[in-house]
């Protein structure tokens, strides 16, 4: 990656509150013009990381650059970022155009120009003709709609947005997910999304940095962060993962031998793929690579016993709780409905066999 | 047919106390606009004629216009002083981590308990040990004293009901802290500006025992009254005095208050 084609790059930062560490060594860049996403539970540090961009906290340690100007001296108002926060926080004093057009009184347009500019944000927006609105006459989608187009409207290198989803309901979410989306590539400007919803960042983002207790555990593409966790922390965030205790038995020719206690079965992996394992490894599979039988089947080599614990109806997918050993852990398998629904009327207490391809196995060191 | 429980069923004994109480309160105040139309010297029932003579010799006296210009003059700077320094305070209590934050508003509201007169009396100490003359200019710093915590406490509820993230967004935006401050701080916490310029002009226009205390040869319109009151002819025309400002007193006081609550219930309404 050339210099050029950086936006944010965001250097050893760490961020301490007292005794508390926040963001510990974050280091990674956000590119230009890509949908950047920060995933994170509640405490992860992500919301600090997002501030310490924004300007209004200021790192410990380390440093940021944006398109590569050193940040850390340059107060918020001098930022070329702007911000869509949490709550939104809409002037209350102040109606929707004089919102949108809060930021515009630096640049001493006439006023023209100025009723232009705000007319174009509240047609992409979608909200033509609620310039006179007074931000208590708005719904909660249409709040998002107006911090959108307040911090747009001043052509910012970088929007920053602070869980801008999480106060919508669920419908309300998923169209602002696809608008928010559109907006991006329509505009060409970085984002950089801050969330806890893993489904939210998946969908949305061309990369995205997973934190955990301050700390930056992976930055990938959404499918990467699928199907190439690098971590069990990272693998059981993102996604539903079944983790299978398992031991490295022998190696030969450039695969791998591995016990699978819990299955009672062995298997081979390629030795390049343990690399950046210790040799204490699980190993992990999504539910939905795990094919269900009612009997034992011919064709992949491995097949292992359990027994039908719990079934779940969930509309397109039909979720399945397998007990492998008699009171061991359960395994949890994702099937199409219409796929489920082949195998027949299977309840609790049933015998299935379940089987994968060997690619779906996923090592992982035990940290 | 059994009767109805009613959790809140009205109770007749309860209302009856709270009729009395309010009686209580209000009736002996009610006597001085009462007696201020009676033809008569003194106070006696019944009152014989009713007459608005008093109030018309109360504007002939260049005295009561003079002491009513003083406390004016006094109360609306004190009103002024009072709010801008409460705004300052109220700003830094909700908006910074302040180590001792509880004791340092406890200290700030004091002067609502401590009486009058200790303050007077160790104010009067100072000004005479530092030679400072008494005038209008020491009534109004007592006064200021004594209305700080009301600013404050009027203040502080609005600063505290409103998300900082506002703030945070409009220097986002591209304002310094001094912009921030006049286009998105004052607007939205100005019903309580308000409110609380009201509330101290009124404290200060009505206070007496400061002004007893700190007060020069120029009289504010309380120390009036009090000198009026040896000379039982000018009573009817005191009783007149009294009855405008009981009046004056309760617009500000109802005004502020409602322009105070207004904003708050525009705030919930906001969510």
């Amino acid at each position: 990656m050339t210099q050029h084609d950086t936006m944010i790059s965001i250097r050893n930062v760490g961020k301490r509150f007292g005794p508390v560490v926040a963001v510990e060594d974050a280091c990674f860049d956000i590119r230009r013009g890509e949908f950047f996403s920060i995933l994170g539970a509640s405490g992860s540090g992500k919301t600090t990381l997002l501030r310490i961009l924004a300007g209004f906290e200021a790192a410990t340690s380390g440093a940021v650059f944006i398109d590569g100007a050193q940040m850390d001296a340059v107060p918020p108002h001098q930022r070329p970022v702007n911000m869509v926060f949490q709550n939104y926080a809409i002037f209350p004093h102040l109606n929707v155009r004089d919102n949108i057009g809060f930021g515009l009184r630096k640049l001493k347009l006439d006023r023209a120009e100025r009723q232009k500019r705000i007319g174009a944000m509240l047609d992409l927006i979608k909200l033509p003709g609620f310039g006179d609105r007074h931000a208590d006459q708005l719904s909660g989608g249409q709040r998002q709609r107006v911090a959108l187009a307040r911090a747009l409207i001043l052509r910012p290198k970088v929007l920053l947005l602070d869980e801008p989803l999480g106060a919508l309901d669920k419908q309300l979410r998923e169209q602002m997910q696809i608008e928010l989306r559109a907006l991006q590539r329509s505009v060409g400007i970085t984002f950089v999304l801050v969330t806890h919803d893993q489904e939210e960042a998946l969908t949305l983002s061309d990369r995205i940095a997973v934190m955990a207790d301050g700390r930056v555990l992976q930055v990938d593409t959404p499918a990467g962060l699928y199907e190439r966790p690098c971590s069990r922390r990272v693998a059981g965030f993102v996604g539903n993962m079944n983790f299978l205790p398992a031991r490295v038995l022998s190696q030969a020719g450039g695969a791998t031998s591995i016990d699978i206690p819990g299955c009672g079965t062995t298997c081979s992996i390629a030795t390049k793929r343990l690399e950046h394992c210790s040799s204490d490894i699980s190993l992990a599979i999504r539910p939905e690579r795990i094919t269900l039988h009612r009997s034992r089947p011919a064709a992949p080599a491995i097949a292992v016993a359990g027994v039908l614990r719990d079934r779940m109806y969930l509309g397109e997918r039909t979720h399945f709780q397998i007990e492998l050993e008699p009171g061991g852990a359960t395994v949890a398998v994702s099937s199409s409905t219409m796929k489920a629904e082949a195998l027949g009327t299977i309840g609790p207490g049933a015998q299935v066999w379940l089987s994968w391809p060997e690619d779906a196995l996923i090592p992982l060191g035990n940290e | 047919m059994t009767e109805r429980f009613e959790f809140h069923k009205p109770n007749r004994a309860l209302q009856l106390y709270a009729g009395l109480f309010m009686a209580m309160l209000y009736v002996p105040i009610l006597f001085i606009p009462l007696f201020s139309f009676s033809d008569g010297l003194y106070i006696r029932f019944p009152i014989e004629s009713f007459t608005l003579r008093w109030y018309a010799e109360l504007f002939e006296r260049t005295a009561v216009l003079r002491a009513l210009e003083n406390s004016v003059r006094v109360a609306v700077s004190v009103a002024i002083v009072s709010t801008v320094l409460g705004v300052f305070a109220a700003k830094a209590l909700a908006r910074y981590r302040i180590p001792g934050r509880g004791p340092i508003l406890g200290f700030i509201l004091l002067p609502l308990v401590v009486p009058p007169i200790i303050f007077g009396v160790a104010l009067l100490l100072l000004v005479s040990a530092l030679k400072i003359p008494l005038s209008l200019y020491t009534i109004a710093a007592g006064h200021i004293i004594i209305c700080l915590p009301f600013a404050i406490a009027t203040l502080l509820p609005r600063f505290e009901g409103y998300d900082a993230a506002m703030e945070e967004a409009a220097a986002d935006l591209g304002e310094n802290g001094w912009w921030v401050f006049w286009r998105v701080t004052v607007p939205i916490i100005l019903p309580g500006i308000v409110a609380s310029l009201l509330l101290t002009f009124t404290v200060s226009f009505d206070e007496f025992v400061m002004a007893f205390f700190l007060g020069g040869t120029d009289l504010t319109l309380p120390l009036y009254i009090w000198g009026q009151l040896r000379i039982p002819r000018a009573f009817p025309v005191v009783l007149a005095l009294g009855t405008l400002i009981l009046l004056f007193s309760f617009a500000l006081v109802f005004i502020g208050l409602r322009i105070g609550r207004r904003g708050a219930i525009k705030l919930v309404d906001r969510g």
